[in-house]
């Protein structure tokens, strides 16, 4: 869109024609020796000015911020640098282009700086962790060994944090287990049941989204732990993390199940299903991978936190396997923990747990693409073979052809 | 259910044997002390590297003790709601409620402090005067008293100047301080409580305190002050090379130790200046003294009045320690005769104190390591008589000679500490000038840090030579003149805190006089003025950048027929 309307507007004014050339013929070779700003105009002349004014404001900037003005700080440099830059840009272009351009060429360059700014701050968190995570992480002992005969003073090449590991992995899945049923529960009252109670049940669950993840622990702590006498351990984190998991999958549960087309509810109760029958033979598994991804974010979302663990969970060095007695540490305490100790060693261990939890939500995050990149009502063979077997097989031909069509209906 | 009536005998039989053999396991189990349960504790975040250490060394003995530093005053809650075998916690329960914190805390359950790790609360500071890093400061109690209740707000000042021995440039004070409640906060705050009440009492009171104004473990924030939630966060503010510079703050020395941050050497009543070293520690804490009087509020708690006022030129006064709250076999509570936790059995009594008998004696010996202090006799003592209590517990050591306990300020009948805790050095006496120790201490120059138990540490190992004849007054091991780059502490790997007393002179010949020296009449305190000349320049560089491309566009459109 941009570079049309700047070509039109470069022909309009009649800019020397080896300008126009070079545009028509340059523009793989330009956007190549670029810098990571790459708008879509892409003629030599606008390529330079963009260029050219990043290079100009970085020495700008360079001069009188770091020489002639008493300033220091790299925020500031930066910050300053990217002002200039804009303007820069802007007074360049000026003389190029018509003001219009100007306004669009100047706007795209901020969006796209933002864009790029959220990335580098990803990138720069994940790059930061592995780096100091990396110390401990390539031991092999650090996947394979427990705290127990590791302390501050003993160095890398001992101890781990395979305990947590199994505990994040044991308190996930109860967390999954116990808050699943509940919450897609929740979400097909809200969806197939409604009435009056819905209103108020989709405000609290709403509400219980923004819940401080330490008031879900604070709640376990004082109702499971105190009052029931359950001691702190694996189970009362992970009925903490319910608390945390539940809002999520019901919320994300309801969005999934309001996608179900109703012409395919319309469909079973014309057949007769009772609400029951159409709830579990239709509309559930039509949602079946968009349910799949609700549950997969919750969980990455869970496996993450610390706080409704630091009440609960207790704390030990040891390998707990067994999460209904004694403390059972997962990776978000585990690091929390280590990452405030003054020892070098043990923050280098907090951060390869960082590391290790950061791979797992990122395989969790996959998977939650895997088995989401389909629409509601695309079945799998697998899932058509099932639907086969539910529906019958009198059915059998004709549901594997209505099906594309159900779905877009 | 029916029973057959002959296998409901042998049953019964099969049963009697069974408990026999258990019965008879158990007492031979018992006798050699193999049966250990695991126990469960939480509390100071302050010691938990130490605890962590310390159960970890007796893991292969088969005893487990799970720890989680979440906090003293919650390991002190723990206890009393009967969560926790045992509580860590740098204060006792708060007998007088705390003047930002909460109200009293009563356990229904007997109890006894037992000291575990002693440390200094040090003074980390991030000062750079041309380009140099300071990492010799030295300021006398009163000083750092007026610069953390706001009374002191400038470098500059010259009760700092008098105290350091030459004046700094001017440089607004930024105050570190703990946001979340903190055994460090209390501790300082109880120092200054004692020894300076007319700095404490008021600045508390204008803090909201209220009229009592005791020590807190909720050290109020002032203007001028920054909070930081937690030691590692108020470590890496002032170590960070841009935003902490001038800033100063209270922290456990550990911090200093691990991230190469200076440490304010403190003026002692013996008119040295002296470093939180484990010795300096550990000689102050000499004077601290357990209340033995059952009938008090106070009974068990420390007392370290004598520890402000230490006479022994080696003393570090801010010194303290941190206490494990353990089960006591019974105690008077409001008149009552309470008893240990439900949850605390003898068998869970037995690994305690079997526990505890290594943590007095022989894990004293990686205190210096893992950035503490030893325990002096006195408070091994002391806490060896509070698990003598515990519920099940085993013998302890003989208390008279220490004998066979492995502590390394004490045992066999002699007091290392006394003999072997190197001398202050003479330069660092009170008056003594900046320049003093130039010749003498680039002499002792090793560059190594303390990686191991004994280089800190007080006794020396046989083959050990302690250097106690060293000038500058630290142990052997640890480098002598720091050379410190202004960009990063940890980029220079010769800095070591504990050569506070060394300058960061870029030659080892000059020592003090050069950093500080050089800018003061560079950076006036006027900031105004500053900006006049450069800003002209900076805004005839933009004229003359701007210009052209303005001039060139205005002529453009200017041209006739390009419209």
């Amino acid at each position: 869109m941009t570079d049309t309307l700047e070509r039109q507007t470069e022909r309009m004014e009649r800019i020397d024609a080896p300008g126009i050339a070079e545009a028509d013929a340059a523009p793989p070779r330009a956007a190549g020796a670029l810098t990571r700003i790459v708008i879509r105009s892409v003629s030599a002349a606008s390529c330079t000015a963009l260029f050219g004014a990043a290079l100009a404001a970085i020495a700008l900037t360079w001069v009188l911020y770091e020489r002639v003005l008493p300033l220091s700080g790299a925020l500031g440099f930066w910050m300053c640098t990217y002002l200039a830059f804009l303007l820069m840009y802007a007074g360049v272009s000026r003389t190029q282009v018509p003001g219009r351009v100007v306004v669009d060429r100047v706007v795209t360059v901020l969006v796209a700086s933002a864009g790029l700014l959220v990335l580098a701050i990803v990138l720069d968190q994940i790059g930061y962790v592995v780096f100091r995570g990396w110390d401990a992480i390539r031991h092999e002992n650090f996947v394979s060994q427990t705290m127990s005969l590791a302390g501050p003073l003993d160095p890398l090449t001992s101890g781990g944090m395979l305990h947590a590991l199994v505990g994040s992995l044991e308190q996930m899945a109860i967390a999954t287990v116990v808050s699943v049923p509940l919450g897609v529960f929740a979400a097909l009252f809200l969806v197939e049941v409604g009435g009056p109670l819905a209103r108020p049940v989709r405000t609290i669950v709403e509400a219980m989204t923004a819940l401080p993840e330490i008031i879900a622990g604070l709640f376990i702590y004082a109702f499971v732990v105190l009052s029931l006498g359950i001691d702190q351990s694996g189970f009362a984190a992970a009925l903490a993390l319910t608390v945390m998991m539940i809002p999520i999958v019901t919320r994300s549960a309801e969005v999934i199940l309001r996608l179900v087309p109703g012409g395919l509810r319309e469909a079973s109760y014309a057949l007769g299903a009772s609400q029951v029958r159409t709830v579990f033979t239709v509309v559930l598994p039509t949602a079946r991978s968009g349910l799949a991804t609700a549950v997969i974010l919750a969980m990455a979302r869970a496996v993450g936190e610390t706080s409704p663990v630091l009440l609960t969970a207790g704390f030990t060095s040891g390998m707990n396997a067994d999460p209904f007695s004694g403390p059972q540490v997962s990776l978000p305490l585990y690091i929390y923990s280590y990452v405030r100790f003054p020892q070098p060693t043990m923050v280098a261990r907090a951060f390869g747990a960082g590391l290790a939890l950061m791979v797992m939500v990122l395989v969790l995050f996959a998977l939650a693409r895997l088995v989401g990149g389909k629409t509601p009502g695309e079945l799998s063979k697998r899932q058509m073979r099932r639907m086969q077997r539910v529906s019958g097989p009198a059915v059998e031909s004709r549901a594997v052809t209505t099906d594309p069509q159900l779905s877009e209906g | 259910m029916m029973i057959d009536p002959i296998r409901s005998k042998w049953a019964r039989f099969a049963a009697l044997v069974a408990t026999v053999v258990i019965a008879g396991s158990a007492t031979t189990q018992t006798a050699t002390a193999a049966s250990y349960v695991p126990l469960q504790g939480d509390g100071s975040s302050w010691a938990q590297p130490a605890i962590d250490q310390w159960s970890r060394d007796v893991n292969p003995r088969g005893i487990t003790v799970n720890f989680s530093g979440d906090g003293s005053a919650a390991g002190r809650q723990h206890y009393i709601v009967n969560q926790a075998d045992f509580a860590a916690s740098d204060i006792a329960f708060l007998t007088s409620p705390d003047p930002f914190g909460a109200g009293t805390e009563q356990s229904s359950y007997a109890y006894s402090y037992v000291p575990i790790v002693a440390g200094g609360t040090s003074f980390l500071y991030n000062l750079v005067v041309g380009g140099k890093r300071i990492t010799n400061l030295r300021l006398s109690g009163e000083t750092l008293a007026k610069i953390f209740t706001g009374k002191i707000t400038d470098w500059s000042d010259p009760a700092i100047a008098h105290d350091y021995g030459q004046p700094l440039p001017s440089q607004k004070i930024t105050v570190i301080t703990r946001s979340d409640g903190s055994g460090a906060s209390y501790m300082f705050s109880r120092w200054m409580w004692k020894e300076y009440p007319s700095l404490w009492k008021p600045f508390c009171q204008a803090q909201g305190g209220g009229a009592g104004c005791g020590p807190s473990e909720f050290y109020p924030g002032f203007s001028g002050s920054v909070q930081r939630n937690g030691s590692d966060q108020v470590a890496s503010y002032i170590s960070s090379p841009s935003f902490g510079e001038g800033s100063i703050g209270y922290d456990e020395y550990a911090y200093a130790l691990n991230n190469n941050i200076p440490v304010v050497k403190v003026l002692n009543k013996a008119g040295y200046y002296s470093l939180p070293t484990p010795s300096n520690v550990a000689i102050a804490l000499q004077r601290a003294v357990i209340d033995q009087n059952p009938s008090s509020p106070t009974f068990l708690m420390q007392n370290l009045d004598g520890v402000y006022t230490n006479s022994d030129p080696r003393t570090y006064p801010l010194s303290s320690y941190s206490y494990l709250i353990i089960p006591r076999d019974h105690r008077l509570i409001n008149g009552n005769n309470a008893g240990p936790p439900p949850r605390f059995d003898p068998s869970k009594g037995t690994t305690l104190s079997t526990w505890m008998n290594y943590v007095l004696c022989g894990a004293q010996q990686k205190a210096g390591a893992l950035g503490y202090s030893p325990l002096p006799k006195n408070l091994v003592v002391g806490g060896f008589e509070q698990v003598a209590h515990v519920p099940g517990h085993v013998a302890t050591p003989d208390l008279k000679q220490l004998n066979g306990c492995n502590n390394p300020t004490y045992s066999n009948g002699v007091n290392h500490l006394i003999v072997d805790a190197p001398q202050p050095n003479p330069c660092d006496k009170l008056g003594t000038p900046l320049t003093c120790g130039a010749a003498a201490a680039p002499a002792a120059a090793t560059s190594s840090r303390p990686t191991s138990g004994s280089a800190t540490s007080i006794a020396p190992q046989p083959g050990t030579t302690q250097a106690t004849t060293q000038p500058n007054g630290a142990p052997t091991g640890h480098s002598a003149p720091a050379v410190a780059g202004p960009v990063s502490p940890s980029a220079s790997t010769s800095t070591d805190p504990e050569t506070g007393q060394q300058v960061t002179a870029g030659q080892s010949t000059s020592d003090g006089t050069l950093p500080a020296a050089v800018p003061v009449a560079l950076q006036s305190p006027s900031g105004s003025r500053n900006w006049l000349l450069p800003g002209l320049t900076a805004l005839d560089i933009l004229a003359a950048v701007a210009l052209p491309g303005v001039v060139l566009t205005w002529l453009r459109r200017r041209r006739p027929g390009d419209e």
